[in-house]
């Protein structure tokens, strides 16, 4: 998975492309710890995500968690797959999704 | 094989002498001796002559050599050669009969022939003894008269009516130059026959003679298969190397042989002359006999050595393909080794080298020997029929039932038969052809009497052209034969009926 | 009525020096059986024909006819070849001969018959196998389908108590194999006991009374066609009818290759084109049933295996995963996020027992 990171002010954007899951999950969790201090604007860009496991989903979730107290989160460009995943698991009804 | 393809050439010049057109040569003329430097040259195969000549005229190293001395002169006729370098006595026989050529008139240089005998063979100084006797009793120049003559009724031979107790002397002698060593009518005549005859009624020993081409002699002497060998034999200190002399009973000389310069065609008609060359071919001393004897020659080996060599040639393949290991490299190891040999080589060695101290008939080698060649061949043969059935067929009459040797004769071997049969005949007929070369073994065959004649006559048109159509009829008559058989074995042949069935 | 033991099979080994086709063999054909020889090519179905007639004689083991051993070294065996036809793959008709003449020939040869007793038989056969006309033409001016109707009635001249079928159509083309069938089903029905090898699985379901399913080097399952076709007792007959294209993945350590099994799941789908869909379900079934719940629970020496079936025949994967310990609950041990993307993966999941013994779930892919 490739992790684009772009920083603008206090708004982190990260462009996820290819597959988020058991290995590549902890790789996200690990640029978000280290970038998010003082973020107040958190979007994350899904274009280019084909795969999402629940390994994934743990990450999005503690980002979310972590957003709602010091700003909010927002996802983008979510495909139909994706969205599914978000739809089964009630994803769907935390998350912001653009 | 060589020699089929050089009687080719001489029949090919042979039918541009007969025709009336002669292209004018423009030719050298010969005074003496030493004119003859860098002429080209003719002798026979297997003398000395090439060398003789050598040390005597400066640059004439250009030789051709014929194996017979009516060759030669067909050669010499035809510009073909300038000289044809042989012993006097048969160069003026020739001249005598050849009024296109003539003896020249300086000649080469002295000669003189000799009986030959192995090694420390006891023989020589018994014959020593009877030659000093005839020289001085006036024998050896009586004969030379005789055989030299022109009178064909005094040359007789000796009938063998003496007892002979002291045992046979086997004499193996050429038999293409007259006067010395030749085949008239009854077989074989000559001085040096005659001369043998008288020597062995002196010895009071029995002779047998056995013609053998001039090239084999020596080798039928190395390998015990002659007591004493001659045929215009000249005395050379090259020969004395391998074999042991008697003293010499004709001195001779090397002369030239050349073409007669004033000699004019004569007017004879084309007609005329065929009927005279046919007269002299098959007529004279009823040599059409002797074509006859050859014919059934060339048949019996032929005969003998297709069906001992389709049964051979069976059992090689069967050992081949059932045979253990071993077996089967010996079989393979065989064929191999008699393929790539040159059948007058396998001859030769069968004749002179296997069977040299053995009492058996050439022509039983002869036969022995193309037996197993054409087993040989017809093992391949058939080994390449086998392999072209299915294993298929073999399995589904082993299903039904068959035993392996039923499945082998019901189903395997008629199916190759379709095979092998064409390869086979072709197989039978190449060696039929190859019979032509037996004269090597002394065995008188169809081309070896050819020869007899074409020698005896000068003539290579007659005796080469029906040798030719006689090879061709027997050649034809098997192929027929051979065909009716393969298409009998054609299942597709004839009407489609069930044998021995009441239809439905 | 017991019934009476034609052919029995016992032990019967065939090696060659880099395979052996048939390990241990042991079976009893009885008369009037008429047995479709199954299984996947290079199982010895054919090897194991050609051993009891003998065609290749087995390497160890024995085979009887009738309590007569045709492995034994003195038997008579042309004699007994005779009591069991064969039929070729290749036909193998004599192509000296014409059709009547193949079929009177062994009977003339071996039987002793007249030409006529021969002539008239073989023409009866020719007119069951509705060849009558033919009688006179020669092997090759025959179709491939006409060439094994003029075997098989060769073979029937034999009066043999049984024949052996050895894929007796693969060599015909596809047009043909019916009118072969046909000849051999109305056999079947008179009574005639065979033994045929074949790939064609409808015939072998409608006219044989058993089937024997060859596989590792034995007859793996022998039973009713029923019971073959329709419930296969053991895992490798069930691949082989459900033609089961197979992925096996074992997982012995907690840092095995994820990516490398994630693209072979990839590569599996496009070798057998299935669906985008599918394929994502299956690497959501691996990920998170396997990786993420099951794994965790296996300590430090893990031992996983897991499976994905496709069955070519009915369209369906199915997935195995077999795991040591004891059995799991989904539902109460299985991370919710986890369950809920692997209950939208699959159609359904079921738990069962493996052959060795071990738990295993079983999944439907969506």
């Amino acid at each position: 998975m490739i992790i684009d990171k772009q920083i603008n002010g206090s708004e982190l954007t990260l462009s996820l492309t290819g597959r988020l899951d058991t290995t590549t999950a902890p790789e996200l969790e690990a640029v978000i710890k280290e970038n998010i201090t003082g973020v107040t604007n958190l979007v994350m860009d899904f274009a280019g995500l084909e795969y999402l496991s629940s390994a994934g989903l743990r990450v999005i979730l503690s980002a979310q968690k972590t957003m709602n107290k010091q700003g909010e989160m927002v996802i983008r460009n979510v495909n139909e797959t994706i969205n599914e995943v978000f739809e089964i698991t009630g994803f769907i009804d935390i998350l912001t999704i653009e | 094989m060589q020699k089929k393809i050089f009687s080719l050439l001489i029949f090919l010049a042979t039918l541009l002498t007969l025709l009336p057109c002669f292209a004018a040569n423009e030719e050298k003329s010969f005074k003496t001796l030493n004119d003859f430097s860098g002429a080209r040259f003719s002798t026979l195969n297997g003398t000395v002559a090439d060398k003789l000549t050598q040390s005597v005229i400066p640059n004439s190293d250009n030789f051709v050599y014929y194996y017979t001395v009516a060759d030669g002169i067909m050669a010499l006729k035809s510009n073909k050669v300038d000289a044809f370098v042989l012993d006097d006595p048969i160069c003026r026989l020739a001249a005598a009969r050849n009024p296109e050529v003539m003896v020249f008139h300086e000649p080469v240089m002295p000669d003189q022939y000799g009986f030959a005998f192995p090694k420390g063979s006891p023989l020589r100084n018994k014959f020593n003894t009877v030659l000093r006797k005839f020289s001085e009793d006036g024998t050896l120049q009586n004969l030379r008269d005789i055989w030299l003559g022109a009178d064909e009724s005094k040359k007789v031979l000796l009938k063998q009516d003496w007892p002979g107790k002291n045992g046979t002397i086997r004499y193996y002698h050429d038999y293409l130059v007259e006067p010395i060593v030749y085949v008239g009518a009854d077989g074989p005549l000559g001085l040096e026959i005659d001369l043998a005859l008288r020597i062995a009624k002196e010895l009071d020993m029995k002779i047998e003679l056995t013609k053998c081409e001039f090239g084999g002699l020596i080798a039928s002497l190395q390998s015990g298969k002659a007591d004493v060998v001659s045929g215009s034999m000249s005395i050379t200190e090259e020969r004395k190397k391998s074999v042991d002399f008697a003293d010499s009973h004709y001195k001779a000389a090397l002369v030239l042989l050349v073409r007669n310069d004033s000699y004019v065609a004569s007017n004879e008609s084309f007609i005329d002359s065929v009927k005279a060359s046919f007269e002299k071919t098959f007529i004279v001393e009823n040599r059409w006999k002797l074509i006859v004897d050859g014919l059934l020659v060339t048949i019996l080996i032929s005969a003998c050595a297709g069906i001992g060599g389709l049964f051979l040639g069976f059992l090689l393949c069967m050992l081949k393909r059932e045979g253990s290991k071993p077996v089967r490299n010996f079989i393979n190891t065989f064929i191999r080794l008699l393929k790539s040999t040159p059948i007058v080589v396998f001859l030769m060695i069968a004749y002179y080298i296997i069977f040299g101290s053995v009492n058996i008939s050439a022509l039983w080698v002869a036969i022995l020997a193309f037996t197993i060649n054409f087993g040989v061949y017809a093992a391949e043969t058939y080994s390449t029929g086998l392999d072209t059935v299915d294993n298929g067929q073999r399995e589904a009459a082993l299903a039904l039932g068959y035993t392996p040797k039923q499945t082998f004769w019901k189903v395997i071997f008629p199916q190759a038969a379709r095979h092998f049969l064409p390869i086979l005949k072709g197989d039978f007929i190449a060696m039929v052809k190859e019979t032509s070369i037996v004269g090597y073994i002394s065995v008188q065959d169809l081309t070896m009497v050819s020869d007899i004649i074409h020698s005896r006559t000068m003539e290579a048109f007659f005796p080469l052209l029906v040798t030719a159509m006689i090879y061709l009829i027997i050649a034809n008559m098997l192929t027929t034969v051979l065909d009716i058989i393969e298409i009998k074995i054609d299942p597709k042949h004839g009407k489609r009926t069930v044998k021995g069935v009441k239809m439905q | 009525m017991t019934k009476q033991a034609l052919i029995k099979i016992s032990h019967v080994c065939k090696a060659y020096p880099n395979v052996t086709p048939l390990k241990d063999v042991n079976t009893t054909i009885y008369k009037g059986d008429v047995i479709s020889v199954i299984g996947p090519s290079g199982t010895g179905k054919s090897t194991l024909l050609r051993c009891i007639n003998m065609m290749d004689p087995p390497t160890s083991g024995d085979i009887y006819i009738n309590d007569e051993a045709i492995t034994a070294p003195n038997c008579q065996l042309h004699l007994l070849r005779r009591k069991m036809g064969m039929v070729f793959q290749s036909f193998n008709l004599f192509n000296h001969k014409t059709v009547i003449e193949n079929i009177m020939m062994a009977p003339m040869d071996l039987l002793g018959k007249s030409a006529q007793e021969a002539y008239d038989k073989g023409m009866e056969l020719l007119r069951t196998v509705g060849l009558a006309d033919k009688a006179l033409n020669f092997p090759d001016e025959l179709s491939g389908g006409q060439k094994q109707r003029v075997a098989i009635a060769r073979t029937l001249a034999m009066e043999p108590e049984m024949i052996l079928f050895d894929e007796p159509t693969s060599a015909l083309d596809p047009t043909k194999v019916g009118e072969v069938l046909e000849v051999i089903r109305e056999l079947a029905q008179k009574g005639m006991t065979m033994l045929i090898v074949t790939h064609e699985m409808n015939f072998a379901k409608d006219v044989s009374n058993r089937i024997f399913y060859m596989d590792q080097g034995e007859i793996y399952e022998d039973g009713t066609p029923e019971q073959i076709f329709e419930h296969p007792q053991r895992e490798l007959t069930r691949h082989f009818i459900m033609r089961t294209k197979l992925m096996e993945e074992i997982i012995t350590s907690k840092d095995f290759d994820f990516i490398a099994i994630r693209n072979n799941i990839d590569q599996f789908g496009k070798k057998y084109l299935l669906s985008p869909k599918s394929v994502h379900n299956m690497q959501v079934v691996f990920e998170e049933l396997c990786v993420q719940t099951l794994l965790p629970y296996q300590g430090e020496a893990p031992n996983l295996q897991f499976r994905i079936e496709y069955s070519d025949k009915t369209n369906s994967i199915q997935i195995r995963i077999a795991y040591s310990g004891k059995a799991f609950e989904l539902e109460e041990d299985m991370d919710m996020i986890s369950y809920a993307l692997l209950k939208n993966a699959t159609t359904s999941i079921k738990t069962a027992l493996t052959e060795n013994g071990e738990n295993e779930f079983i999944l439907d892919i969506k």
